[in-house]
């Protein structure tokens, strides 16, 4: 285990270089940087030559590249266009509200698409079912901006339930567990917003898993035992049928960060999925590579933390 | 207490779907004396596996009783609620499957899949459990008992997979095992080794066995009596040495020259003709009549009844009952 853990995260090395340079070509390959969109008539033209030269913008791409990637290994992110800060100091500020947001999310999906499943499962080809399902392709084709809007337009501003922007109540002065139940108050229409899809992808999936599971042999065996149908559903079934949610949590750990660039613009979110939207719009390529890179790290880490918890839960998985 | 533990009578298991009714067990008749081993034969989609989960009450959603009784130690368990059942199931009657290598749970040791049925029906501690799985264990031959229980099922062989299932199913000491074709997945050395081994614990516990098989080499090892199904009904009842010498349905007579046989050099093995019909669409008059090299008009006509035709040999066929001008050609 500890030499195949090792050997995961070696070959992560190559791949996090290789994904930095696609990223990096990408970014390159837009067109205009950083100045571009700056254009003021009261500025002369040589300004923004001297700031590009400042910044190292003026330098070949191939050159650029390697200069980002020795201050990236040495956990310098750079410094912002727009903000004129240090990357890592947005980043740190940000990252927080996000992993919260993400947390939440996870929470959310976990606690509606396992018992939405069940129900479905329980019952295939039911009125419940077929609503679920029904419900599941809303969700599951609504985009989140979409889905956000609406969201805020019938709670917020219709319903004034929850609040539309924002982590936390500003000047409310809370402390503790006030402070942690205000930014949940705050939180869950983001967090619902981000985990719809995830919600309509896993219960239909948790349904599947679950109907397969039961026409299994060991079912069968179980039920031959005398052992009552719910016992049999939550000792043999749902342990088999719940393995394979290991997979879809390791790649949607990833996916979390990628769906929160929107959500969070929608919600006015201050995490770094914010961030990453100002970044792409001002051209901000510090900000744009800190947190791509960021993000790549998460969906590899994600898939690993998805292999190791395999052979945790199912001893038929071991690694040599 | 009556010599029979298990009488059906007029069994009909039907399944129900949108094109109409299937009679997959169209009233059977059986019995199975304490301590007596019999024999459910018949090709694939007979009715004997259905047969079987009528018993155990585990049949699909869309299979259904219709009619008939099945008493069980004096119970009609046709009668009973789920959770009468499930205290029967596992307890008094425990059941076996064809499939060792997915019969049990992957993800369940070994321990835990023979403790739980002990604990349910026995209402004893764990530690009392764990100590009759291990005894359990070591009564179907794994020396290393102790090491077994906290072993997955991927980590066992075939044979010894059905050996741990033997040990579970008999751990509540049945009066009746229902064994469903259990040896059909294992390889001939294996088979016989795990026949013994049923035949021990048969002796030991004093438990009735219904075995259904396809396999007459089977048959002959393990049964007392023989009951032969042919499209959900029972065509043929025989002890088991009667049987052999004196088959006497027709159907009974093909499927014994379709065994291969050590001792004649035969050009090619003997098959029946035609398939087992689809219960959807039985043939009107007896059932196997369209694949019977004797049958004549009437066995199109109408439907032979089951007749004793000496003590406790019973056939269903018109060639064994006489009526006036109809000589079997």
């Amino acid at each position: 285990m500890t030499t195949y853990l090792i050997r995961r995260i070696l070959t992560m090395i190559p791949m996090m270089v290789l994904i930095s340079v696609i990223l990096f070509t990408m970014v390159q390959l837009a067109p205009g940087d950083a100045f571009s969109g700056q254009f003021d008539p009261r500025v002369d033209a040589s300004y923004y030559e001297k700031m590009r030269e400042k910044f190292g913008l003026n330098k070949s791409p191939v050159e650029q590249y390697f200069i980002w990637a020795k201050n990236f290994v040495q956990g310098e992110f750079g410094l912002s266009f727009r903000h004129r800060m240090p990357v890592s100091d947005l980043i740190s500020d940000r990252i927080g509200n996000t992993v919260f947001l993400g947390v939440c999310s996870l929470i959310l999906t976990y606690s509606l698409a396992i018992p939405l499943g069940i129900f479905s499962a329980n019952k295939p080809y039911s009125k419940l079912d077929y609503t679920l399902t029904g419900f599941s392709f809303v969700g599951y084709s609504m985009p989140s901006f979409l889905a956000g809007l609406l969201l805020i337009y019938l709670f917020s501003f219709n319903l004034k339930i929850f609040p539309f922007s924002g982590t936390e109540t500003a000047g409310g002065g809370y402390e503790g567990i006030s402070l942690l139940l205000d930014r949940l108050y705050h939180v869950i229409l983001p967090a619902f917003t981000l985990s719809l899809i995830t919600i309509a992808g896993y219960n239909r999936f948790v349904r599947s898993s679950i109907l397969e599971a039961k026409q299994q042999d060991y079912v069968r065996t179980a039920r031959a035992k005398g052992l009552s149908k719910s016992v049999v559903m939550r000792k043999h079934v749902l342990r088999n049928a719940l393995i394979p949610l290991i997979t879809l949590f390791g790649l949607d750990l990833g996916l979390l960060l990628g769906g929160a660039v929107i959500t969070e613009t929608i919600f006015t979110y201050p995490g770094i999925g914010q961030l990453y939207f100002e970044g792409i719009v001002n051209r901000d390529y510090p900000i744009i590579m800190a947190v791509s890179m960021i993000s790549a790290l998460t969906v590899l880490l994600g898939n690993l933390l998805a292999d190791i918890l395999y052979a945790v839960v199912d001893p038929r998985i071991r690694y040599e | 207490m009556s010599q029979e533990l298990l009488q059906i009578h007029n069994l009909k298991t039907y399944f129900f779907s949108d094109s109409g009714k299937i009679p997959a067990v169209d009233g059977i008749t059986l019995s199975v004396k304490r301590r007596e081993t019999v024999a459910l034969v018949g090709e694939s989609g007979c009715g004997k596996s259905i047969t079987s989960l009528s018993i155990m009450g585990l049949l699909p959603e869309s299979g259904k009783i219709v009619d008939g009784e099945i008493i069980f130690n004096g119970e009609n368990l046709v009668k009973k609620t789920d959770a009468e059942m499930e205290r029967l199931r596992g307890n008094e009657i425990s059941m076996i499957f064809q499939e060792p290598m997915t019969s049990l749970n992957p993800v369940l040791t070994i321990g835990e899949q023979i403790m739980e049925g002990i604990i349910l029906h026995r209402k004893v501690s764990k530690q009392e459990a764990r100590e009759r799985a291990v005894q359990m264990l070591k009564l179907v031959g794994f020396p290393r008992a102790e090491e077994i229980l906290s072993e997955y099922p991927h980590q066992l062989s075939g044979g010894m997979r059905q050996r741990v299932m033997i040990a579970m199913a008999m751990a509540t000491n049945p009066k009746l095992l229902i064994a469903d074709e259990p040896t059909t997945a294992l390889d001939v050395t294996i088979q016989a080794q795990i026949l013994e081994l049923m035949r021990e614990v048969k002796e030991k516990f004093e438990t009735s066995i219904l075995l259904i098989t396809h396999d007459l080499g089977v048959v002959a090892e393990m049964a007392d009596r023989v009951i032969v199904m042919y499209a959900g009904k029972v065509v043929e009842e025989a002890g088991v040495e009667e049987l052999f010498e004196k088959p006497s349905h027709p159907y009974t007579e093909g499927l014994m020259k379709s065994v291969p046989s050590l001792e004649e050099s035969q050009q090619r093995l003997y098959s029946i003709r035609g398939n087992v019909p689809s219960p959807d669409e039985l043939p009107k008059g007896c059932r196997f009549a369209p694949r019977c090299d004797k049958a004549w008009d009437r066995c199109f006509a109408s439907e032979p009844d089951l007749k004793e035709i000496a003590p406790g040999h019973a056939v269903r066929c018109f060639l064994y009952q006489s009526e006036e001008g109809n000589e079997p050609r």
